[in-house]
């Protein structure tokens, strides 16, 4: 579904991804994984099309789309839940969740998804009338998964989810995740510092260190290597 | 997109019972200004609210650029002077008829706000606001000095015609003018348009991230924003019969600032409100005309320190205590 080539990115003349190259296939989890500025939010970024790499390719379902304008990304069916929220923060919850749904038509569709967000983070519907920025960190961040699922996009990438949050919080958003995951059909794209939350419930995942791909397994698999457990897991 | 707000609405939001409150206000506007002309039939006072009225049409045309869509702009006098300048020089050297002018003056803030508007659309934050005020300083200069023989320079262009003649023609005229032109820009700004808009303020790559070209929007408040300043500028030529450098000073853009301040960025009537109030005052008090600069500086100042939000703050804390009174207001 997702296929990125042997991706370079530059800030100025600093090297900020080197050659990565990763797939996600339609249906899948995969997760990146990795430390402080090893260039995941910059990898997110640049196939929203918010950036533009220095030389690789990025397809989608076929096509080629780091040649487009960020917003003809998203008309494919990619929606980004930026790392530290983005949301609008002097609008209400119920106009961020309307701009999620910027692109649609389909009223039923909308309302569904609607109803369905607020399913998964009963709060929102509480707090529906009130300004983004009076939200607590988590709440925040859940009106941001929720602003992109209200795209119903086919990808969704989640740029560090957890950022910030207190551990109950970060508990709580992965089981909103894992409920997405179960539930929707949705093809997922993460990335986490903390990995041993996201790792289990991966299909696969990747770890990036200092722009590069230094490992890449089943979510499993990775969870039983030794240099992944020292380093990560703290095992 | 057309479904947006349709589905959304589906869950409630409960908001129309408020209605009948929110027109109110206007109204009663609307009826004390329609009365003004034979309650108080100075030709002074009736002169300075047909300057309100013009400047409200400016300020509300400034807030749908930099209140709501955040494209901080330094320079907004260029399009009304442009305008203005445009009217006066066909009309009496051109000999243009009147209407022809003033199409021809709308027509040339239109044209300078693409302009302006596609090489801002790259620009962010100061950049910007360099480049607008720059445009407009090229066009006080241009006015000012290098095409004296055409602008007049301080002694202007004279002798242009008028719709009708009269103050009190004038005031309702003028009065119908603004009360059209806010009502239409007040009806973009609470549309799915004007929430794009915000949206765009409060971070455009996660606006561009939910799909939304915000390149085409960007420039869709522009030459909103610039055609609405060119209409005011328009009617003010006719109206004042003459057009000196006055319209596209430093002075002028800074007075879409302060209105707006005054009233509440970003909220269409706050920046008109501000725009008539400071209007009324200073012409009430011509002696303050010559401190006029330090004074727009000194509201911007204690407004930025004190009532950022503007008098339209004061209108939402009385509801917030309104609420809470009632027992509404959550935690």
């Amino acid at each position: 579904m997702l296929q990125v080539k042997e991706l370079t990115v530059h800030y100025g003349k600093a090297l900020a991804v080197e050659n990565v190259s990763l797939d996600v296939k339609e249906g899948e989890f995969v997760a990146v994984i990795g430390p402080n500025g090893a260039g995941k939010t910059t990898l997110f970024k640049t196939i929203s099309s918010v950036i533009k790499p220095s030389s690789g390719e990025i397809y989608f379902e076929g096509k080629r789309i780091d040649t487009l304008p960020p917003h003809e990304v998203a008309k494919l069916g990619i929606a980004h839940c930026p790392e530290r929220r983005r949301l609008a923060y002097r609008m209400t919850v119920m106009e961020n969740l309307e701009l999620g749904a910027y692109l649609r038509d389909d009223r039923e569709g909308i309302a569904e998804d609607l109803n369905y967000v607020f399913e998964l983070f009963p709060i929102l519907k509480e707090r529906k009338n009130q300004k983004a920025g009076t939200l607590s960190g988590g709440e925040q961040q859940m009106l941001a998964i929720g602003r992109a699922l209200m795209a119903n996009p086919r990808l969704l990438m989640m740029d560090e989810p957890s950022v910030g949050l207190a551990p109950l919080m970060k508990e709580r958003i992965f089981e909103a995740i894992e409920e997405i995951k179960m539930e929707r059909k949705v093809t997922i794209l993460i990335s986490e510092q903390d990995a041993s939350l996201v790792l289990p419930m991966s299909d696969r995942a990747y770890v990036m260190e200092t722009g590069k791909i230094k490992m890449e397994g089943r979510g499993k698999e990775l969870m039983d290597n030794d240099y992944v457990k020292v380093t990560y897991l703290g095992l | 997109m057309r479904g947006m707000r349709q589905g959304m609405g589906q869950v409630g939001q409960g908001m129309g019972l408020m209605q009948p409150k929110k027109f109110a206000v206007p109204l009663v506007f609307v009826a004390i200004a329609t009365i003004i002309p034979f309650i108080a039939p100075s030709v002074y006072l009736l002169h300075v609210l047909i300057l309100a009225h013009i400047f409200v049409i400016y300020a509300a045309s400034w807030d749908i650029l930099t209140g709501y869509t955040g494209q901080l702009n330094l320079g907004h006098a260029m399009f009304f002077g442009l305008s203005a300048y445009v009217v006066a020089i066909t009309n009496t050297m051109l000999k243009t008829p009147l209407f022809l002018s003033v199409l021809m003056g709308v027509a040339s803030a239109f044209i300078l706000s693409v302009a302006v508007g596609l090489p801002c659309l790259r620009l962010r934050g100061p950049y910007l606001a360099i480049t607008t005020f720059s445009f407009s300083w090229v066009l006080f200069l241009l006015a000012s000095s290098a095409m004296i023989w055409l602008s007049g320079g301080e002694e202007g262009v004279r002798g242009v015609k008028t719709f009708i003649v009269g103050t009190i023609p004038n005031y309702y005229l003028s009065l119908v003018l603004m009360l059209i032109s806010v009502y239409i820009l007040y009806r973009i700004a609470s549309s799915e348009t004007g929430l794009i808009l915000k949206a765009i303020k409060e971070d455009e790559d996660a606006a561009m991230a939910c799909g939304i070209d915000t390149t085409r929007y960007k420039l869709l408040a522009f030459l909103m924003s610039g055609t609405f300043a060119g209409i005011a500028g328009a009617f003010y030529a006719q109206y004042m019969r003459i057009v000196t450098v006055d319209v596209v000073t430093l002075e002028l853009s800074a007075s879409a600032i302060a209105f707006s301040l005054v009233g509440g960025i970003g909220t269409i009537i706050g920046p008109a409100m501000g725009a008539y109030i400071l209007t009324i005052l200073f012409e009430g008090f011509a002696w303050l005309a010559d401190y006029r600069v330090l004074i727009y500086n000194l509201i911007i100042v204690s407004f930025v320190l004190f009532l950022p939000g503007g008098l339209m703050s004061l209108r939402d804390l009385l509801r917030r205590r309104e609420e809470e009174g009632g027992g509404v207001g959550g935690a």
